[in-house]
């Protein structure tokens, strides 16, 4: 270890002022990784019901668009699916969990102009219908789960920043200033002892 | 004079004796409601090796050495129904047979909307002509004519001088939808055109006004349920409903949807749906259950005239709910739809 | 770093975005080989304006392992794994790698 410190008793209250400022943040530190980490495992519970709820409405996204392919034809189906015009708005926001910042996208419900439905409504039947908004609302899902995947990966991102912080303070800067510290003491206690021999020196030879 | 008219009237009762002891025999043929249970616990290809011992063999067998899978199945199910309902034609004579051949030109209609929608969305012309079902005055080799034509222009001036041609023109400065829903009133408003001259008619023109009342319905509902304005759902009505007639239809229009749940019960298929619309089922149940009360009625009410076309129409309906019904369970099964989910699709009567 | 853009792009089979196209999204990609679908995802990581990738689980499963952990690696864009399992595989895994126990359970 390369202590480069000058041993003066000024160096030695800055350090001695920095160790307890280290020691505070260190404290800080711990109890934001505490912070994240139960923040982490509560997204997680909540990331198991979001997933599951990604699962059923694909299963029902697919369930009702295979039935309008048997009842209103694939002709149909695929036609309507290759002339849809009205492309779903997106609206961006974020938030903020302890300085974690998290994209939200979220689907805008507009009323969807009837004009612009590709396929006659008297020909066809509710399946078609049923299967469109089925997929938008898988939409919503994959939205969801999307934020959700990005909360815990940012997430766990700052817990393995954090954690590494906090790890350098313990076991690094601090004890590396405590080992400055203890360097100077010892140099200023040298110096001291040296003074007095010095002066019993000077002192002893005057006499003499 | 008396006895002019009944020799009309035993003329008549002679066309309808034999078309209808023709009909009485073809519904034997039909797959019989608990056979849907089975077909619910088979996997695909049983249900075709199911179809290869019905009515349908011969077009399984016919088509399975080019197709398989959902398209063998679909295709052969179309040929089958179109054979089905050109025999229906071919076995009766006199006022049934025009009466019926009247009623089919709804395939007409169908048939040319996926021309031209096939033929606009560039989808290829084996796929179109799979969804034929030529049982119209246009029967499938016509159909194929009109498909061979190189664009949909040509499509479209090949229809001149057939009613469709009005409505076509529109194609590309009208939106698609708008030029469908038309075609489709364009069939009911010609049926409901024939004159009422006797008895005969009048079935059939009470028939095609309930059935315009549930496509009536179907519609206000399915736009209601997506807030579609008054304007957009009177663009799609029929005109000349038994209840639901376009006054009736403007009443529904203006009300909220709410209101629109408590005016059915004022309406003839009510009991059909009562349960489920308390429920809140989805549309395509409530469609499901308007259409099985429809088979009904339509049973009931050909028992009671069993010399007259009713019955006939009952098998044309009975038919085509069948064909939908193996649509459903086939592709259900090969896409892994839970058995409960096909099953509720289902219209068994 | 700035943030990436909110498209949504879908890459599946044909069957697979139809019902996607049905609900208007216009980045839809049909992929019938692994190859095809590597391709298509280098694509798509270099455009800034896509924020969200749904991709069908089975056509993430057959990629190659060095493209599955770059994706896996990256926070953008997010890709959501439909079918299948939904990617729950492999945010455990990445739970695990990153915080060595299996919090999931």
């Amino acid at each position: 270890m390369a202590i480069d410190v000058k041993p003066t008793r000024s160096e030695l209250i800055k350090l001695k002022r920095r160790i307890k400022l280290s020691e505070k943040g260190y404290e800080l530190l711990k109890m934001k990784r505490d912070g994240l980490i139960m923040e982490f495992s509560e997204t997680l519970s909540m990331a198991r019901g979001v997933l599951e709820k990604l699962r059923e409405s694909y299963e029902n996204a697919e369930q009702k668009i295979s039935i309008a392919k048997a009842i209103d034809g694939t002709i149909m189906v695929r036609s309507a699916a290759l002339a849809a015009k009205s492309e779903p708005e997106f609206e961006l926001r974020s938030k903020n969990i302890m300085g974690v910042v998290v994209p939200v996208v979220k689907r805008k419900r507009v009323r969807k102009k009837l004009s612009e439905r590709e396929y006659g409504i008297i020909g066809t039947t509710a399946r078609i219908d049923e299967a469109t908004s089925a997929y938008e609302e898988l939409i919503d899902a994959i939205l969801e789960a999307a934020e959700i995947e990005t909360t815990l990966l940012r997430l766990l991102e700052e817990i393995e920043r954090t954690k590494r912080r906090v790890n350098a303070l313990e076991f690094k800067v601090i004890p590396e200033m405590k080992e400055a510290k203890k360097y100077i003491e010892f140099a200023l206690q040298e110096m001291e002892r040296d003074n007095i021999i010095r002066l019993k020196k000077i002192k002893a030879k005057a006499e003499a | 004079m008396v006895s002019i008219l009944r020799r009309l009237r035993r003329t008549k009762v002679r066309d309808y004796a034999y078309i209808s002891a023709r009909v009485r025999v073809m519904r034997r043929s039909l797959i019989p409601a608990d056979e849907y249970r089975k077909l619910l616990n088979m996997e695909f290809n049983e249900i075709i090796r199911y179809l290869e011992e019905t009515q349908y063999k011969k077009e399984i067998d016919e088509l399975t050495h080019k197709y398989s899978g959902v398209r063998l199945l679909e295709y052969a199910l179309n040929m089958n129904l179109c054979a089905t309902y050109n025999k229906l034609v071919r076995i009766s004579s006199g006022i049934p047979r025009a009466l019926v051949t009247e009623y089919l030109r709804k395939w007409d209609v169908q048939n040319i909307k996926s021309i031209i929608r096939g033929k606009l969305f560039g989808f290829p012309d084996e796929e179109i002509k799979e969804s034929f079902v030529g049982a119209g005055e246009y029967k499938y080799e016509d159909l194929v004519a009109l498909l061979s034509r190189d664009t949909v222009e040509d499509v479209i001036n090949a229809l001149q001088g057939t009613p469709y041609h009005e409505i076509l023109k529109e194609v590309g400065t009208k939106p698609l939808s708008e030029i469908e829903d038309e075609l489709d009133k364009l069939y009911y408003t010609r049926l409901l055109d024939i004159r009422p001259e006797s008895e005969d008619v009048r079935y059939l023109l009470e028939f095609i006004r309930m059935e315009v009342d549930l496509k009536n319905i179907k519609t206000i509902l399915r736009l209601k349920v997506e807030d579609g304005t008054y304007d957009e759902i009177m663009k799609s009505i029929i005109p000349g409903g038994y209840q639901i007639s376009v006054d009736e239809a403007r009443k529904l229009a203006n009300m909220s949807w709410d209101e629109v749940m408590r005016g059915l019960e004022s309406y003839w298929f009510w009991d059909a749906i009562s349960e489920k619309v308390k429920e809140g089922a989805p549309l395509s149940i409530l469609e499901v259950y308007l259409d099985k009360y429809w088979c009904n009625t339509v049973i009931s009410k050909s028992n009671h005239y069993p010399l007259s076309i009713l019955p006939v129409l009952a098998y044309i309906i009975l038919k085509k709910v069948e064909t939908d019904n193996l649509r459903i369970i086939a592709r259900g099964k090969l896409e892994g739809v839970p058995k409960e989910a096909i099953e509720e699709q289902l219209v068994i009567v | 770093m700035k943030e990436r853009g909110f498209r949504l792009a879908v890459v599946g089979d044909q069957e697979f975005g139809l019902g996607f196209r049905l609900a208007g999204i216009r980045d839809i990609h049909e992929v019938s080989d692994p190859a095809e679908a590597e391709n298509t995802i280098e694509k798509i990581l270099g455009d800034r304006n896509i924020g969200i990738v749904v991709i069908q689980q089975n056509i993430f499963d057959n990629l190659s392992v060095s493209l599955k952990r770059e994706i896996e690696e990256r926070t953008e864009p997010t890709f959501v794994k439909v079918g299948g399992e939904m990617g729950v595989e492999e945010l455990k895994e990445k739970i695990r790698r990153a915080i060595g126990v299996d919090l999931w359970k």
